[in-house]
């Protein structure tokens, strides 16, 4: 096993409507590698995900990284809510090179390089969203990630807005992208084929607890609880 | 025969959306017309129902639905039909829902509407009807918003079931929910119609999630049927390029490939100039017949010059 990039130690958050959305989880991310987090709708998944990536809080328990400064960036279901509609497309990729403190006059290549590297042409960056397929969106949303030179990738349901067909698109590019850039992945989905494809390892999520974690092969090939056999099952 | 449809045509303001689709429907069967966003399936269960949106309109085709010429009926006629001999399911559970009326009542209500039942006798077939759809009567009393998504499509299946529909259409009843819940409730959703003799156009975009609810198969590409089967033969032996494709994208349980076989490249949109077969561009058995001329669709089979 890798050293984790990432550790949630006793996490624990909840909601007014969810008092306990997360658990009391404890969960190590492998640097370099893909955990994957499965569960049924409101197992709390959605949830953990926003803890590992700092967009939450957490109200009791620690979420750190072993060591040194990383930088994080986050895919959600829904890739339009991460583009500004009324701006070219290639703005929206531009905006975290600007945090980054990147020279001006080399954001044109910059994001050009990223359009390619999510398989588009570079002539995309003038367009607006509403141009695009929903699997253009998602690759275009998966570029701006990409432009902040996240070292972890936090991604939530990427595909289940997808069309078959596009979702076996846009999850090779995820692979190859996480392979090729040596990214960290916390990957979310409730479906286990897109996990069992994802996942070097994976985590079973039920009521906001994690009820079954390990090796994606071996939880797969002998799945140890009760959820974990229900969600195969139904498969 | 409950439903022919012949030669169906739906232009929207780019060009043909769906191009001379025809399959029929008998009483108390299930077809599933499944392919990818934008192939046209869901504007012809929309024609099915009378609710073409904005800018969609009928170009040609016949539509007989028990004796009625549907493409000639007007709003009144369709008023007549809708929710009561022709029923709709939609991906969203609370547009069939009214958030300001509990379950019970509104299955009371439609009990009412539809079958002139007594008060008493529509509570009765209401909880009836919670029964079938593995809703406790306790919750009858629950309003809309404090079910789970699953128990909202449950719901909004009885609503479209009860007044007794000889056809339902189901526009992607399940892809709003969880895929460990998918098989189950399109498996509740036939069980139901069947039973009581009611015709199902089951629209998915997931062959994988619905095959398993249908008696057969029709996949759509590009506005057109492609591929037309009984569900178990198609299955196993998909004659389609595209239907092969459809069901090789989906990432299984069992082993993890390197990479998946997506299908590069994009359907075309209404309106594109297509010669020949339209998923050509993208099928790796394609040749210079395939790029001519555009095969037809035999009774059973599939719309491929390779398929014998």
């Amino acid at each position: 096993m890798t050293e984790p990039l990432l550790v949630l130690d006793h996490v624990s958050r909840g909601f007014a409507g969810a008092p306990r959305a997360v658990d009391d989880v404890s969960l190590a991310l492998p640097a370099g590698a893909t955990l994957a987090v499965v569960g049924e709708s409101g197992s709390g998944k959605s949830t953990l995900a926003r803890l590992a990536a700092g967009l939450l809080r957490p109200q009791s328990g620690s979420v750190r990284f072993a060591a040194g400064r990383h930088r994080v960036a986050m895919v959600f279901q829904d890739p339009a809510g991460s583009l500004d509609p009324r701006w070219p497309v290639g703005a929206s990729i531009a905006e975290p090179l600007r945090a980054l403190g990147r020279r001006r006059d080399g954001h044109a290549a910059r994001v050009a390089a990223l359009l390619e590297q999510v398989g588009l042409p570079p002539a995309v960056a003038a367009r607006r969203p509403d141009r695009f397929s929903l699997g253009q969106v998602q690759r275009i949303a998966i570029a701006r990630a990409l432009a902040g030179e996240p070292d972890f990738l936090v991604c939530d349901e990427p595909t289940s807005a997808l069309d078959v067909s596009v979702q076996a698109q846009v999850l090779n590019l995820l692979r190859a992208l996480q392979r090729r850039l040596g990214l960290t992945m916390l990957f979310i989905s409730h479906d286990p084929g897109v996990v069992r494809f994802m996942a070097d390892t994976v985590a079973v999520m039920q009521h906001g607890r994690i009820v079954e974690a390990g090796a994606a092969a071996e939880v797969f090939a002998r799945p140890a609880h009760a959820v974990t056999r229900r969600l195969l099952a139904a498969a | 025969m409950l439903l022919s449809v012949t030669g169906l045509s739906i232009a929207v303001a780019a060009g043909r959306a769906v191009d001379q689709v025809s399959f029929t429907l008998d009483r108390g069967e299930v077809l599933a017309l499944v392919g990818e966003s934008g192939a046209g399936k869901s504007l012809t269960g929309a024609a099915l129902i009378g609710l073409l949106p904005e800018g969609a309109r009928l170009a040609g085709g016949r539509l007989e639905f028990a004796g009625v010429a549907l493409e000639r009926l007007a709003e009144p006629g369709w008023r007549r039909l809708r929710g009561r001999r022709i029923g709709a399911v939609f991906q969203d559970p609370l547009a069939a829902l009214d958030p300001l009326a509990r379950i019970g009542d509104q299955l009371v209500e439609t009990l009412r509407v539809h079958h002139a039942a007594s008060r008493p006798r529509a509570r009765r077939q209401a909880a009836e009807w919670l029964a079938q759809v593995g809703i406790p009567a306790a919750r009858a009393r629950a309003w809309p918003h404090e079910l789970s998504g699953g128990m909202r499509q449950r719901v909004a299946i009885a609503l479209a079931l009860a007044p007794r529909p000889a056809l339902l259409i189901a526009d992607e009843p399940t892809t709003a929910l969880d895929v460990s819940l998918r098989g189950q409730v399109a498996a509740l959703l036939r069980r139901l119609a069947t039973g009581q003799g009611t015709a199902v156009l089951l629209i998915s975009h997931d062959i994988a999630s619905v095959a398993a609810a249908a008696d057969r198969v029709a996949v759509m590409y590009a506005g057109r049927i492609v591929e037309t089967g009984a569900t178990a033969a198609l299955l196993r032996a998909p004659a389609h390029p595209y239907t092969a494709a459809l069901l090789a994208a989906r990432p299984g349980i069992l082993h993890r490939p390197d990479r998946l076989p997506a299908i590069e490249g994009t359907m075309p949109p209404p309106g594109a100039t297509v010669t020949g077969c339209a998923f050509a561009p993208r099928c790796g058995r394609a040749d210079a017949r395939c790029a001519a001329e555009a095969p037809d669709l035999p009774p059973h089979g599939a719309a491929c010059w390779h398929h014998d």
